[in-house]
């Protein structure tokens, strides 16, 4: 079981820091951060765990809220909410940007699975990155442990 | 077949199994739903992948056995990597592969049970207020109880004494006169106090729940100014009913509704206390809307009336325009919700020198017949058999109420030769069961009435023996199906209903 929801706000220079933990569902409450009203949005979703049908509609209301002026980041997206941006529109909105985001690798060598943490910059044509270093048997080349064109529909 | 053509961006989970059930395809949704690399779910079996039982894959499989045959579950719940899911499964047989498609009702059945908690609570906390507000409204009435109690106490205290004076005497005899009248004036000054307390008992503690029963309206407004008398006498109200002898008889919650008229005198009073009016009055009329949809009970006083800007708020919880601590501002609206509950309303409007607050409850015609509309969903044509028991005394139809619950027949009651009249123009039923003395327009008239309209429903009177003489003279004229002879019991009604449904 995946703990509550819980957000983290702080606010400095212009810009609101956001972290988000636990699972985004129909408990999540976002009355903490609705009155922000920096230009710029960071949101942080390191700790989101799951997301559930109900948390997307509440996420994509609340974007709804942000205006288009305004700039936001996503950053260190798990994979559970880079499948929603595949599946749903609006969880990424004009105004938006991803700084950074996990993919899944897996190392043939010692079989190790692991989250690496990525940024578009290192995606070409939807093509995982090759020389990805196994952080347990340092061997070189870890393969993309998911269906890649699917994983990075997202860049488009 | 590009399957990932179709499935890509369906928002459920859906695999493409070969015969053996090995996974040989599966949309992004599956792979999320799964939290599984694609190395460890293609080509895997699926019955591995989703810890089902045995048997649903099989009931699955054997539903889908031809081509182009589709195998559905029910909702089926599981556990998956420690969370709870509820899925229906439906699997088609496309000839040399399978096609599993997973309808997730997992957030609906979470919400659905949130809701369904949460419901829960707020008649609960519904509960509560309506018990608060009674006991702030006893609160209210100690002080006047109290004195009401101190009058009778006082004389039986008196009276114990002169008792115990007169058994010092030596003939006794002598006294007897004396001493009878002392235990009478005891009985009756310990009769009063016991009356007194238990009116108040009966208020606090009786029908918690949310039990609708026939009701008649004169008994609680009698019960409601028992017990604010000593308050009306305390600021010297007069306060004028006229009762209705029987003709306001309602479907609702006796307590509910004393809590109600409780409210509305003691707002009343406090109306005319405000005023600062020496001859307060507070009438108390019993009616029928223009509709004769509803029964209604109005509290007319000649005290302060409302501010026409308090008067859009007054029903509003925590709006009182009382002093700090002398009001909490929620029996209006408990008040509100209560005849809401009753399919009813409150309305107010200032009267020429005070206030008058209505009370509109169904009249029991539409009122037994809207409380059977659960019962009508669950029935079919041919069961669901609609009977009009008629009767001015609200105790036969609670009875009969009570004893078709345990029937595949549908209740509906009324209380009078008209108002049944009433109800067949608007409803049809298979049968009619009538007592014969009525005010207004008895049985006799009603069900010639009836044959006027050429209404042909069986007919039973319902009477004492003294009703035989009158059931033979009219039998034939008047085509009744037969007699019921008060009292009944359980037995003999269901045994007429039927013998009467079976023979039509």
């Amino acid at each position: 079981m995946s703990q509550k929801f819980d957000v983290e706000l702080t606010i400095n220079n212009g810009v609101a820091s956001v972290k988000l933990a636990g699972r985004m569902d129909e408990d999540m409450d976002l009355e903490k951060i609705k009155a922000v009203s920096e230009p710029q949005v960071n949101f942080d979703f390191k700790e989101v765990e799951s997301i559930n049908s109900c948390g997307i509609r509440d996420w994509i209301n609340f974007l709804g809220e942000i205006p288009k002026s305004h700039g936001i980041i996503y950053k260190n997206c798990p994979q559970v909410i880079i499948e929603q941006m595949n599946m749903v529109k609006g969880f990424l909105p004009s105004n938006s940007k991803i700084e950074s985001f996990f993919a899944p690798f897996f190392c043939e060598a010692c079989e190790h699975e692991e989250k690496i943490l990525l940024t578009p910059e290192q995606i070409n044509d939807k093509k995982a990155p090759h020389d990805i270093s196994c952080p347990k048997c340092s061997s070189v080349g870890m393969d993309f442990d998911a269906i890649a064109a699917q994983y990075f529909h997202f860049l488009d | 077949m590009e399957h990932s053509t179709y499935y890509d961006h369906d928002y459920s989970p859906v695999f493409v199994l070969d015969k053996e059930f090995n996974v040989t395809y599966f949309n992004g949704l599956a792979g999320t739903f799964l939290k599984l690399s694609p190395r460890k779910i293609n080509g895997k079996d699926i019955k591995e992948l989703i810890p089902l039982p045995e048997s649903l894959w099989h009931d699955l499989k054997s539903q889908a056995l031809s081509l182009g045959s589709v195998g559905v579950s029910s909702e089926t719940d599981f556990l998956y990597l420690g969370d709870s899911f509820s899925f229906v499964f439906r699997l088609q047989n496309n000839g040399d592969e399978f096609l599993l498609f997973c309808n997730d009702l997992s957030v609906e059945k979470k919400l659905h049970i949130k809701y369904q908690k949460q419901v829960e609570l707020l008649k609960e906390s519904h509960n509560q207020l309506l018990q608060a507000d009674k006991v702030r409204a006893i609160g209210e009435l100690t002080a006047g109880i109290s004195h009401e109690i101190n009058n009778p106490l006082t004389v039986a205290s008196g009276n114990t004494e002169i008792l115990g004076f007169s058994l010092e005497e030596e003939d006794l005899n002598a006294q007897r006169e004396l001493i009878t009248s002392c235990v009478d004036n005891l009985d009756e000054s310990l009769g009063r106090i016991n009356e007194i307390i238990s009116g108040m008992k009966g208020f606090l503690h009786q029908g918690q729940g949310d039990k609708k029963e026939y009701i008649n309206l004169d008994d609680v407004i009698k019960a409601a100014v028992k017990l604010t008398s000593s308050t009306l006498k305390e600021y010297n109200i007069d306060l004028k009913f006229n009762a209705s002898n029987g003709q306001s008889v309602v479907l609702g919650n006796q307590t509910k509704l004393e809590q109600i008229v409780i409210n509305l005198i003691q707002n009343s009073a406090d109306g005319i206390k405000q005023k600062g009016q020496s001859d307060g009055l507070i009438e108390i009329f019993l009616g029928k809307s223009s509709s004769g949809h509803y029964q209604t009970l109005s509290v007319v006083d000649n005290g302060a009336g409302i501010e026409s800007k308090d008067i859009p708020k007054i029903f509003d919880s925590f709006f009182t325009t009382k002093e700090m601590g002398d009001g909490t501002g929620l029996g209006l609206s408990i008040c509100k919700k209560i005849a809401e509950d009753h399919q009813g309303d409150l309305e107010f409007e200032n009267s020429n020198n005070g206030a008058r607050f209505t009370l509109k409850l169904p009249v029991i015609e539409v009122s037994s017949y809207a409380s059977n509309d659960e019962f009508f969903s669950k029935i079919n044509d041919v069961d669901g058999r609609k009977v009009l028991v008629v009767d001015n005394d609200a105790t036969i139809l609670n009875l009969c109420q009570k004893i078709f619950e345990s029937t595949k027949y549908i209740f509906i009651g009324s209380t009078g030769g008209a108002e049944a009249l009433d109800v067949l123009q608007k409803y049809e039923v298979d049968l009619i069961i009538t007592d014969l003395n009525m005010p207004g327009i008895d049985g006799r008239t009603f069900v010639r009435k009836l044959r006027e309209s050429n209404g042909s429903v069986p007919v039973f009177y319902l009477s004492s023996e003294n009703g035989l003489k009158t059931y033979d003279a009219d039998k034939v004229d008047l085509n009744l199906s037969g007699i019921l002879l008060k009292p009944f019991k359980t037995e003999q009604l269901v045994n007429l209903l039927n013998k009467a449904f079976s023979n039509s």
